[in-house]
């Protein structure tokens, strides 16, 4: 307890929610990536009813929204970098990479600076709405630099629909695991969690 | 503060993009019926033997206008080109008739190839307003 990472480094500066120490955020970030990978491996499985080629679930998306207010946004980043890695090395398909990584690196500054300075303002359900579609953003202005053109964003308002759908859920899911998860975990052991997570409501549906 | 999972911000942030997505999906379907103007600008292109043979805008045919392509060895395609921005080969010489068969074509891009006589039937967008248009997304 007390100790802080890089409090003896300049190298970078990561606050990291008191009590904190490296192994454990260490083992969060590993807890959170293998979290996500499966989320976003098992949605590969799950058939989208209406056929929008390019949308997804994104149900990794409520892990990322997760270390966003658990951990913060630099434990987002090597999370969203880690699962994307490895989730397009697993599912086979390297070449979604660049798209994953982009989109989710995108969704995942978009979401942090929502959080942090408009949290006033949207709710868990908004940052996640805003998140889904910067991450269609993302994904086509990939798309747009593989095939040559931007006109490739004359697809954004399909995926826009599809995002603002599945952005209102993932927000929802992840309303739901924030209300119990640091609960649990202050339960067994004596975690430090940021005042916002426990300050966090019962969620109620729309 | 507290952090929610829903504010009534969330529910107007949806509705703003949804508004705007579908906004925009209804105004490229009206703009698609507006797509005979813009077919103004489009032309036939004949090509015979890797030579241009004619170019004929739609814009200056009336009805249907035929066009004898008179090709190596002494045969004859007649290509039809109609007001409506839609060009065939009708009728040709050639012995498996594939340039006929391929019917009618309107986009531009489209190609009608008939290989034994060495004729391409083409249709171009017009210079200043042909976009690079997808045929089709794979992911």
């Amino acid at each position: 307890m007390g100790f802080r990472a890089g409090a003896g480094s300049s190298r970078r500066r990561v606050r990291l929610p008191c009590g904190m120490t490296r192994t454990r955020r260490l083992t969060h970030i590993s807890i959170y990536t293998a979290l996500a990978l499966v989320l976003h491996i098992t949605e590969s499985f799950i058939p989208v009813p209406f056929m929008v080629p390019g949308a997804k679930l994104g149900l990794a998306n409520i892990v990322t929204l997760l270390v966003i207010v658990l951990s913060g946004t630099y434990d987002a980043f090597i999370v969203v970098a880690l699962r994307t890695f490895l989730g397009s090395l697993l599912s086979g398909a390297l070449t979604n990479f660049a798209f994953s990584v982009v989109g989710g690196m995108l969704a995942t500054v978009v979401m942090s600076v929502a959080y942090k300075r408009f949290s006033g303002v949207f709710g868990l359900v908004g940052v996640s709405v805003l998140g889904a579609i910067s991450h269609n953003i993302g994904q086509l202005l990939v798309a747009g630099i593989v095939v040559g053109t931007m006109g490739v964003y004359a697809y954004l308002p399909v995926l826009l629909l599809a995002g603002v759908a599945t952005g209102y859920f993932v927000g929802i899911a992840a309303g739901y695991v924030l209300r119990f998860l640091p609960k649990a975990v202050a339960q067994s052991a004596d975690a430090g969690w940021p005042d916002d997570a426990r300050a966090h409501e019962v969620p109620r549906l729309p | 503060m507290g952090l929610k999972t829903f504010r009534k911000a969330d529910l107007i942030l949806a509705l703003v993009i949804v508004g705007a997505a579908a906004g925009i999906l209804a105004g490229r379907t009206l703009g698609r019926a507006w797509q005979g103007v813009a077919r103004a600008g489009r032309e036939v292109v004949i090509e015979v033997d890797n030579r241009h043979f004619r170019t004929v805008p739609f814009s200056q045919v009336k009805g249907v206008a035929t066009v004898d392509v008179h090709a190596p060895g002494g045969h004859t395609v007649v290509v039809e080109i109609a007001d409506d921005g839609r060009a065939r080969v009708r009728s040709s010489d050639c012995p498996d008739k594939v340039c006929v068969k391929t019917g009618w074509i309107e986009h531009p891009g489209e190609i009608i190839v008939c290989l034994p006589n060495r004729v391409v039937v083409k249709i171009q967008g017009s210079a200043g307003a042909s976009k690079p248009a997808l045929d089709g997304i794979a992911y």
